[in-house]
């Protein structure tokens, strides 16, 4: 463990650095590592992280993004230079596009979905003999080779003597200067301060404000919990849910309204744009969120997982939309058999 | 007084167009108290034919043109007639004097006037003042930048409108543009040299229909209108790729010029001679580079064969039909995934693909297997040369330094320019 250990502190000091962790340091890193003393009340919260890295759900969630290559693929800023004609047979064409579409499958992966963290509030070394050593905190990175930031260990000797685990804003100012990553910044950016993403969210740019997230912020970081589900209150009350189609961030978006049990108006919409196995899937995952609700009972009767069945209990059960649920439903309904009259006649 | 009075009727008599010498010399004036009469002497040296002439005799001189010259075309730019009492008024100097009995009455009543100077109304003469100086036409009025052509206040390059409506049908959407305006002569037997305008007009609606036409009048006003509405009668129809651009490279030759069009990405623009740019504009093309190659300058050559080139063009859906094979696009910014742009007609390709090294769509549609030379240009050159090594260095060393810099402001860590500079105004 701790093969090496730099400092960095508001003072470069390194004469006394022996005797300020003159405590057994493989001790202190164990005991982050084992105990990591949270805050207590979290106890109390649920946690959907087991829930949203099970198989099924995941699988529901890529399900309901669905997958447009073209759409995933771009338009990417770039520089600027000529396309490539070939010409191909059938054969040629379809096997170049599985390959994309695999090569690109990394780019719709949902981000985790997690509580925020709490804070390290217990020291790990009271020392009052060391209160005062100097005016400013010391703080200890490992800067082990192939240490992941979440892995890496970040201790803090406070001018009371204290050694603890640093806080998270610090952990953070530390990997960004040992490990900096192209897209997150040393400094949080403006526009996830309140004023400014109001701004962003009034002109739509969802897309932008969730990827700029995802690259700033730790999935668990209160700022990335804040942020996203603004943008997901914001598109669920404006219903723009297909600008997230195809994108890493509806799965995130779906998980999030069926754990708040508000999942009627992206219902609707899918509904409403004739995506009826998606409206199951949807409903499915509900169910699995809220093993309680009087729909997962209703379902539980029933043995195959058809989508109008799902659809018709939910109704039947949780729905807050009813009225409006059955309209579309009707609708798409009566527009697939004209459809099929339609062919039927032509036939 | 009665001195001053006379004499000063006697110049004022010259200012109101009596001939006098120019030379007359104010010993002249013999003033007789008794008599109260003035005798002047006048020396009759003539010097030249101006003061035998009258003004009118003078001027028609100046600014007449003979009706033979007339027919020929001479006196056009011929001056005209001035005024040159322009804004004085009979009887009346710069301090206004009132003379009685020659600018005024002479008697109010039974009291004989004097000679008086009225006092001046200050208000009436600053708006006189202000009427005085009329503001100035120009006599060509400026042209906003915009719709300025290729070059100062020529024609060529300038929007004449859309051509006019032809019955019932309103060209709408449409837009002219003069590519050439020039004067062409002809030899006749009465006249001699005649020289006519000719002028060479693009019509389009910039969404793939356009046209163009050469006319000539005597008129440039009629010239351009008549070539206009040729224009308008002779429109083709272009397809583009995708709305931007060509389908593909190509040359194209007419007369002595070559035009090598190359095919663009969105986002490159018309990199092209002027007059292709032009019409680029009038067909719909916002992607292009073309090289202008032989006699650049022969205007109508150059139109002639970008519209044959544009014509003679082969699209996607007809290469896709000509090999039965699928035409699929690689783009980097869409992460170079297949894109099918044209699949054959008959719903299904060939079995068996096409050979990589017979295809190069790059250089498919060069004629007689004769391709462009592309030099080879060293990406490394600006680190081999001295020069170019020490602009790259001293380029580097600011690099980011502006966006670190309104980082750092925009994060509050340091004043912005507008702040510094207030600060480093003095103190007063």
């Amino acid at each position: 463990m701790a093969a090496s250990i730099t400092f960095s502190s508001l003072r470069l000091l390194s004469t006394s650095s022996r005797l300020i962790l003159r405590n057994n340091i493989i001790r202190c890193l164990s005991s982050t590592q084992s105990g990591s003393q949270l805050t207590t009340d979290a106890a109390t919260e649920r946690d959907p992280f087991p829930i949203f890295s099970d198989k099924k759900v995941q699988d529901l969630l890529f399900r309901i993004t669905g997958y447009d290559y073209l759409k995933v693929a771009g338009p990417q800023k770039k520089k600027i230079s000529p396309a490539v004609y070939k010409l191909l047979t059938d054969e040629e064409m379809q096997k170049d596009i599985d390959e994309a579409k695999e090569r690109l499958k990394f780019r719709v992966q949902i981000p985790p979905f997690m509580n925020p963290r709490k804070r390290h509030l217990t020291p790990l070394i009271v020392d009052p003999d060391l209160a005062g050593f100097d005016t400013s905190s010391y703080v200890f990175v490992d800067v082990s080779f192939g240490l992941k930031d979440r892995q890496r260990s970040v201790l803090m000797r406070e001018t009371n003597g204290d050694l603890r685990v640093a806080p998270w804003d610090v952990k953070e100012r530390m990997n960004g200067i040992f490990n900096p990553r192209v897209g997150r910044e040393y400094m949080k950016p403006k526009m996830f301060e309140e004023q400014f993403l109001e701004k962003l969210i009034v002109q739509k740019k969802y897309l932008y404000i969730l990827d700029r997230a995802c690259c700033q912020f730790e999935p668990d970081d209160p700022d990335f919990i804040r942020t996203t589900r603004r943008v997901y209150n914001a598109i669920n009350s404006m219903q723009d849910f297909d600008l997230l189609r195809s994108t890493r961030h509806f799965g995130s978006l779906a998980f999030y309204l069926a754990w708040n049990a508000s999942i009627d108006d992206l219902l609707l919409d899918m509904i409403n744009r004739d995506l009826l196995s998606d409206a199951g899937d949807l409903i499915n995952l509900y169910c699995l969120i809220h093993p309680s609700s009087s729909c997962t009972q209703e379902l539980s009767n029933v043995s195959g997982k058809d989508p109008d069945v799902c659809i018709q209990a939910y109704l039947k059960t949780d729905s807050k939309k009813k009225s409006q649920h059955e309209l579309s439903l009707q609708a798409i309904l009566d527009a697939r058999k004209a459809k099929q009259k339609l062919k039927t006649q032509t036939n | 007084m009665a001195t001053s009075y006379l004499i000063r009727s006697v110049t004022q008599s010259c200012k109101l167009g009596l001939r006098f010498n120019p030379t007359v010399n104010s010993n002249a004036y013999i003033f007789h108290p008794s008599t109260s009469i003035v005798q002047i002497s006048f020396s009759r040296t003539y010097v030249s034919f101006v003061n035998k002439v009258t003004a009118d005799q003078l001027w028609s001189g100046v600014t007449s043109v003979s009706n033979a010259g007339k027919k020929r075309g001479r006196g056009r730019s011929v001056k005209k007639r001035l005024d040159l009492n322009r804004g004085q008024r009979l009887g009346v100097g710069k301090s206004e004097m009132v003379f009685p009995g020659l600018t005024g009455p002479a008697m109010t009543g039974k009291k004989i006037l004097e000679v008086y100077q009225p006092k001046k109304d200050e208000s009436a003469e600053a708006a006189s003042a202000q009427k005085k100086v009329p503001e100035r036409k120009r006599r060509f009025p400026k042209i906003p930048a915009l719709l300025r052509g290729y070059s100062g206040r020529k024609f060529p390059g300038t929007s004449i409108g859309p051509p006019d409506p032809i019955n019932d049908y309103v060209f709408n959407g449409f837009d002219s543009k003069v590519l050439e305006y020039k004067i062409v002569n002809h030899m006749t037997g009465n006249l001699g040299r005649k020289a006519r305008i000719s002028a060479l007009v693009v019509t389009g609606n910039g969404n793939g229909l356009a046209g163009f036409a050469v006319a000539k009048a005597a008129t440039g006003k009629a010239a351009l209108r008549k070539a206009k509405n040729m224009a308008a009668q002779r429109l083709q129809y272009f397809e583009r790729y995708q709305n931007h651009t060509v389908f593909h490279n190509f040359a194209v030759t007419e007369s002595k010029t070559t035009i090598f069009v190359q095919k663009k990405p969105a986002g490159h623009g018309v990199v092209a001679h002027r007059v292709i740019k032009t019409m680029c504009e009038l067909i719909g093309i916002k992607d292009l580079y073309a090289k202008t190659e032989g006699q650049t300058g022969i205007i109508q050559n150059v139109t002639k064969a970008f519209f044959k080139g544009l014509m003679e063009q082969e699209t996607h859906q007809q290469l896709a039909d000509r090999m039965q094979l699928n035409v699929v696009e690689y783009r980097p910014e869409m992460e170079n995934v297949p894109i099918p742009v044209a699949k054959p007609s008959q719903g299904f390709s060939r079995p068996d693909p096409v050979k990589e090294e017979a295809f190069d769509f790059n250089n498919l549609y060069y004629k007689d297997g004769r391709i462009p030379l592309k030099k080879y240009v060293d990406p490394d050159l600006q680190f081999k040369l001295p020069s170019t090594l020490r602009y790259f260095l001293n380029q580097h060393k600011h690099r980011n330094q502006r966006h670190a810099r309104y980082l750092r402001h925009v994060h509050g860590l340091e004043p912005s320019p507008e702040e510094v500079k207030f600060r480093q105004k003095p103190l007063k």
